[in-house]
């Protein structure tokens, strides 16, 4: 299972198991660690890669998954994503992150697909972590004597991707990406190829668009 | 927190909800081995194909082109092309010749009239031949056809004019 808010995986994750891995692991400067799995992934060790897979997968599939509203079709993109990557490592020049590179591959697939899928989109939203019946600003938006009083946490979410869906695929992703994920500005500048000013820009516009579409759900 | 995300305070507190959103148990534990065990499956499948079906130009080509319908469209506008041209030289030199580089000779054209015009079977239309081409033909050298060598002619049409008495 995985930290919600991080993304990153707990301890019940598989144990790491192959050399590169282990050498990776065990160093304490995680930005060394990446480019070291990296060189070994361009000279073909997959347990490096494999390496670096279980580091992002959690991150770029919430990624994708919070873009589509879909299991099947976040599965398939991010497992694309990931080997479009391995195949385009040789050209990998690291002059950004390789977590940056492997973002912009699964965002870039993610907005392609779903300019395909335009006119048939299909929610099928993954179950609700048990966790969500504590948090005390969830509870707090389910709580008496609001619009939203007969609403479960389920139905808020399904209402919530309705809207997220009402968005443009750049509106969608800036949202994802600063408040799903918690990435900053700059960050998701780096990922979209933009700047800041227009990150800023598309998240308050995003945002006046999701508060509109909700505000029966709002305070 | 700026003053931009407290005017959304109550948006950040509901998007917080898609954070419990979890793929089914287990998922992460095995999505790795799906994407080494692919990887792999693709490398062996290009050796076994051979050259041209891993990862070498042929494949990186393949690959530009699946995902890029654009690219798709371009290379098979050029394929064509590149076909209609070859056709068109080929059809010019066989047309100068009469002759296709390796099969036999095309029929003459005094086989040809005979086949058109006395040996048809029971009688039947007596149908007006070409006569012969003589001169050398291509798509730069056009043959138009005479109006005494069409089908017309031989039906001897006379002009008609009619006038009313009153």
């Amino acid at each position: 299972m995985t930290d919600p808010a991080t993304g990153k995986a707990s301890a019940d994750s598989k144990p790491v198991e192959r050399p590169v891995e282990r050498e990776a692991a065990s160093t304490e400067v995680p930005e060394v660690a990446e480019k070291v799995l990296v060189e070994a992934a361009r000279r073909g060790d997959m347990g490096a890669y494999d390496a670096l897979i279980r580091r992002y997968q959690e991150r770029i599939y919430a990624t994708v998954y919070h873009m589509t509203s879909n299991h099947e079709d976040a599965n398939d993109l991010t497992q694309e994503a990931f080997i479009k990557a391995f195949q385009a490592l040789k050209s990998f020049k690291g002059g950004s992150s390789f977590y940056t590179w492997i973002y912009r591959i699964a965002v870039n697939k993610t907005i392609n697909f779903l300019k395909q899928r335009k006119n048939h989109a299909a929610m099928s939203l993954n179950d609700l972590d048990f966790n969500a019946e504590h948090d005390p600003d969830l509870l707090a938006l389910i709580s008496d004597n609001t619009p939203r009083r007969d609403l479960g946490l389920s139905e808020l979410a399904e209402k919530l991707n309705g809207a997220m869906q009402k968005l443009s695929e750049h509106h969608r992703l800036v949202v994802t990406l600063h408040d799903v994920q918690g990435l900053s500005h700059e960050e998701i500048a780096n990922i979209m190829d933009c700047n800041v000013g227009t990150v800023r820009s598309r998240l308050f516009y995003a945002r006046q668009q999701l508060q509109a579409y909700l505000s029966d759900y709002l305070k | 927190m700026n003053s931009g995300d407290q005017d959304f305070e109550q948006l950040r507190k509901l998007l917080k909800v898609k954070r419990y959103e979890q793929p089914p148990p287990g998922y992460f534990n095995r999505f790795s081995d799906s994407v080494i065990n692919r990887l792999e499956r693709d490398a062996e499948s290009g050796r076994a194909a051979g050259f041209g079906a891993g990862w070498g130009w042929w494949g990186a080509l393949r690959r530009v082109l699946a995902e890029n319908p654009i690219s798709a469209g371009i290379f098979a506008v050029c394929g064509i092309m590149m076909l209609v041209v070859g056709n068109s030289q080929y059809l010019d030199k066989y047309m100068a010749t009469g002759q296709i580089a390796g099969l036999p000779a095309a029929p003459s054209s005094a086989a040809t009239h005979d086949m058109a015009g006395t040996s048809a079977p029971h009688g039947g239309l007596q149908i007006a031949s070409a006569p012969a081409v003589e001169t050398m033909v291509s798509s730069v050298n056009p043959v138009f056809m005479n109006a005494s060598d069409s089908l017309l002619s031989s039906l001897n049409v006379q002009p008609v004019s009619y006038t009313f008495n009153h």
